[in-house]
């Protein structure tokens, strides 16, 4: 299981190496995928998603993300690599 | 081929020491166009220095990335640097396996035989198992 971290909103052939039980953490300018739709982002099913709560605060996108995304902090970003034998950025 | 202190630093920080420790499974995915950014040059840096230390070094082209297999790229004496001219390196420097995807090459209209290297021609189930069985994945 990979944990994959995202500065940008994910494309659709990254997408297609994730797997069923990955995670998935939105940074910077990739939490506006949490949105609801049409403003968000489709991922595959079976993923663990997780969003950065100071990028969702910046940019006053809190309280507009969607079911099934949950809001971690800095702590729980760590908290998620060393739970993770690999991360992979994608940029 | 010159190789970046700050680089090598990063890798001794990340617990490299050469053939003191077991070596490593390193992927190397590269997924943008050979003139979009600094990125590829940087990608073709890091996997050099991996495998100058002795670990095991896998290059996959994803994306756009294929296009840095082009043959006949021209920088025309203007400065700029042809990286795909640094890929005989990667033989020298024993990078174990490089690889493209194959769902990018047929977009861009590559042919194997057209490419600047041989390479393996992987489908996406392919580059997945290669994430899985990998200790330490870059994506540039």
């Amino acid at each position: 299981m990979i944990l994959h971290t995202f500065n940008k909103p994910p494309q659709a052939a990254q997408l297609a190496l994730l797997t069923v039980g990955d995670s998935v953490l939105l940074l910077e300018d990739a939490v506006y995928a949490a949105l609801p739709l049409p403003a968000g982002l489709v991922l595959p099913k079976g993923l663990h998603c997780h969003v950065l709560r100071e990028d969702l605060v910046l940019r006053g996108i809190s309280a507009r993300i969607r079911p099934g995304f949950a809001a971690v902090d800095y702590s729980g970003f760590v908290a998620l690599c060393l739970s993770h034998r690999q991360v992979l950025n994608w940029n | 081929l010159k190789r970046d202190n700050k680089q090598v630093g990063m890798m001794t920080e990340m617990g490299l020491q050469g053939g003191v420790t077991r070596s490593k499974q390193w992927l190397f995915l590269s997924s943008q166009g050979p003139w979009a950014s600094a990125a590829p040059g940087a990608c073709v840096d890091l996997l050099l220095t991996a495998a100058v230390f002795g670990e095991h070094v896998t290059l996959v082209f994803i994306g756009n990335g294929v296009l840095q297999l082009q043959t006949g790229q021209d920088a025309g004496g203007g400065g700029q640097k042809v990286l795909a001219k640094q890929f005989p390196a990667f033989e020298l420097y024993e990078v174990n396996r490089i690889c493209a995807e194959a769902a990018a090459l047929q977009q861009h209209g590559l042919a194997v035989a057209d490419l600047v290297l041989p390479v393996d021609v992987l489908d996406q189930g392919q580059i997945r198992t290669l994430l899985d069985s990998s200790d330490v994945i870059f994506q540039f």
